[in-house]
């Protein structure tokens, strides 16, 4: 296919809602999880060893017996985070400089958890080395980053996995599931938010005070985009997945209304994204009042989704199940049977609340006996898993990588919105 | 044998009906026709709906009179008569904390709210609430009303046999157990395990008290105390049995929070029903009438 048929290909096939990822394939990932089994070894590497990097080594540590993987080095050029990353995993190797890590024998993978503005070089040098990348999202600072670690991916060949663990989360997959199936109606209004309340930062040591940016990079527009690709790239991307579309536009408003400390990032931001069919997604996020938490709402004709809440609402309840003593009753009716009637004890366990509160997306969300205690089932674990496997099948989850790109193209559209006060649009020349 | 048996949500619960010796295809039209008797008095007596009687009466008569319908007329006439007869234990008023805000913290400076704040005019058909921090609530009322519809109509297509559960809490049955005198029922304290066991020949139970909450075992009541609007929090439960399931939903909830002087009177007024509860702290079930 020439590149510029395959350009059109997957323009038409993402507006037609064709090609965006499928929850079944994720589904098998999440089974494989589940059973393990003898698999090849894959070596991996940690790129920036900072909080986010060493939670992900910890998710690498907890598979490798399991997922027969290794954790074979780590890089960072912050002498702390270095030492506080040796003690999860004594006996790495440690590099100060990734393209030295990059020359490793044996290297199938890194995991790239830098400053957002520092994703894009490592993963486009990786990626051209023969290397697999999994790259924390959002995937770069701008849009120019974006398309040319896009780029490289797709002309090697080689895995781009992106750290949007929802699309790894047992409660989001079997969301989807309600959603796609039609199970919720006709999605016309998505709404998100996400609340903090704190000042975002991480302390500086006293004695070197010009530490502030490199350290609280996440303040400062040199190096991120602050509350946008921080945390609205993950509901962004997962709105896309909802509608299994791309929005048409992005409007938003932002400001420094609170931490008014000499960060340049926004600490309360609000954006709709519109699209084609006239569907609405309404984000909101600010860091001074956390009751609302975070939250993204799928609101159907028929239905609505919680999804971060795990709960499911019908306009309509649907035929709800028969409690127990009732079923006792019927069954001894039909066997000709003189039984009691059993009422109380558990029987009683629906009632009022839970029309009111609405049902579980995922009822169960067992963790097989050798997950850690540590990790809820969120998609963390799950997404290295699918990183490993997609490293061994020497190809990506289809459609998955399309997803986390143009997550991470609207997420930069949107701060662009914010900047400039107008309606953004996306240029073509950043369709992949 | 054939049995018959539809299960549906309403009034924020489940409503299973059971009766045997009927067809599929008649019991679906019978069910059709009970889910809308059960539809419409539930858009009437719910403070969940916007649209139902009891909202508009929420939202307007603290303003000034409203006039109702007649079916709406016979509710306030109801109401009335058993808080009288249970000496207002039987407290249809109390919205504000059953529902608007279950907030105990305003109980002193709001100590005389609830039904003795609603001016009824049972001539006029009109009502007036005084104090806007008092509306109506039929959570502990409005499923014996319906049952007594559902049965009205079950009668009327000659329907000889049947078991109806409201939530589990309300039960009605008609007639006799196809293969026996009676329709035996047992009720479990979830707590202690004490077992209560009944006999059900036309007559309707109600339990009140307990319910579970949907994702642990903690119990918790949601029964307002009507003498001090405190909510119930021991964990007894009240098994009342009567020969209208109205009447054993009104006095079952009444029951839960009534004090002594309260009970008396409803012994008194009541002397048909069968009234039994157990605490947590009990083995087994007392009959305390």
């Amino acid at each position: 296919m020439s590149e510029l048929s395959r350009r059109n290909f997957l323009k038409n096939g993402l507006l037609a809602g064709t090609v965006m990822l499928s929850p079944a394939a994720l589904l098998n990932t999440k089974l494989s999880a589940q059973t393990g089994g003898k698999k090849e070894k894959v070596r991996l590497a940690v790129v920036g060893a900072g909080s986010r990097g060493q939670y992900l080594m910890q998710c690498v540590l907890a598979l490798q017996e399991h997922e027969n993987m290794e954790l074979v080095a780590i890089c960072d050029v912050y002498e702390p985070s270095i030492q506080s990353a040796l003690l999860l995993a004594p006996g790495v190797k440690v590099f100060r400089d990734y393209r030295a890590l990059l020359e490793m024998k044996d290297l199938d993978g890194i995991i790239v958890a830098t400053p957002l503005h520092e994703h894009a070089a490592p993963t486009i040098d990786a990626l051209n080395n023969g290397i697999h990348v999994f790259c924390e999202k959002a995937m770069a600072l701008t849009l120019e980053d974006t398309y040319a670690m896009a780029e490289a991916h797709l002309r090697t060949g080689n895995v781009l996995q992106i750290g949007h663990q929802r699309l790894f989360d047992p409660r989001f997959l079997k969301g989807m599931n309600y959603v796609h199936s039609g199970e919720i109606g006709k999605v016309t209004q998505m709404r998100a938010f996400w609340h903090r309340h704190n000042n975002w930062r991480r302390p500086v040591p006293s004695d070197q005070p010009e530490l502030e940016r490199f350290i609280n990079w996440r303040l400062y527009r040199d190096y991120s985009l602050g509350l946008m690709t921080e945390l609205a790239s993950h509901h962004i991307q997962v709105a896309n997945w909802v509608k299994k579309a791309l929005p048409k536009v992005v409007r938003g408003a932002g400001s420094i209304s609170y931490w008014k400390d000499g960060r340049e990032v926004e600490d309360n931001v609000a954006l709709i994204y519109s699209y084609e069919d006239g569907t609405q997604f309404i984000y909101d996020s600010m860091i001074q009042n956390r009751k609302y938490g975070l939250e993204i709402q799928v609101l159907g004709d028929k239905g609505t989704l919680e999804l971060e809440n795990n709960r499911k609402f019908y306009e309509e309840p649907p035929v709800p199940p028969k409690p127990p003593g009732i079923v006792q009753l019927i069954q001894d009716l039909e066997s000709n049977v003189f039984g009691k009637i059993p009422l109380g004890s558990s029987s009683w366990e629906p009632e009022l609340a839970i029309q009111e509160r609405g049902y579980p997306i995922l009822a169960n969300n067992p963790r097989p006996d050798w997950w850690p205690a540590w990790e809820w089932r969120d998609g963390s674990l799950e997404q290295v898993i699918g990183f490993a496997d997609a490293i061994r099948e020497g190809k990506a989850i289809p459609g998955m990588f399309e997803q986390c790109y143009y997550g991470s193209i609207w997420t930069i559209l949107g701060q662009m919105a914010i900047d400039s006060g107008q309606a953004v649009t996306m240029p073509d020349k950043y369709l992949i | 044998m054939e049995v018959f048996h539809h299960t549906f949500f309403a009034m924020g619960t489940r409503l299973n009906v059971v009766i045997p010796r009927l067809t599929n295809a008649n019991g679906l039209l019978l069910a059709d026709e009970i889910e809308k008797v059960v539809k419409s008095e539930e858009n009437r007596l719910s403070c969940f709906m916007v649209d139902s009687d009891v909202s508009f009466i929420n939202s307007n008569a603290i303003i000034k009179p409203v006039s109702v319908t007649d079916e709406m007329s016979e509710v306030l006439n109801l109401s009335q008569k058993f808080n009288t007869e249970t000496s207002g234990a039987f407290d249809p008023a109390l919205y504000f904390y059953t529902q608007a805000t279950r907030d105990e913290s305003y109980i002193d400076e709001q100590g005389s709210l609830g039904w003795k704040d609603v001016l009824w005019n049972p001539l006029e058909k009109q009502l007036f609430i005084k104090n806007p921090r008092t509306g109506l609530d039929y959570g502990g009322f409005g499923k014996g009303w319906a049952l007594e519809k559902i049965l009205k109509l079950l009668k009327k297509h000659k329907v000889d046999s049947a078991f109806i559960s409201f939530g589990e809490s309300s039960i009605s049955v008609i007639g006799e157990h196809p293969l026996g005198k009676s329709w035996p029922l047992s009720i479990t304290h979830p707590q202690s395990g004490a077992l209560l066991e009944l006999e059900l020949n036309g007559q309707s139970v109600s339990v009140s008290g307990l319910k579970r909450s949907e994702n642990n075992d903690n119990l918790k009541s949601h029964v307002i105390r009507s003498v001090d609007f405190t909510s119930i929090k021991d964990h007894n439960i009240v098994v009342v049995s009567t020969d209208s399931p109205m009447i054993s939903e009104v006095l079952s909830t009444a029951i839960t929070s009534a004090n002594e002087l309260q009970i008396k009177t409803i012994k008194m007024n009541f002397p048909k029903a069968k009234i039994y509860q157990c605490r947590q702290d009990m083995l087994e079930f007392e009959r305390i009438n």
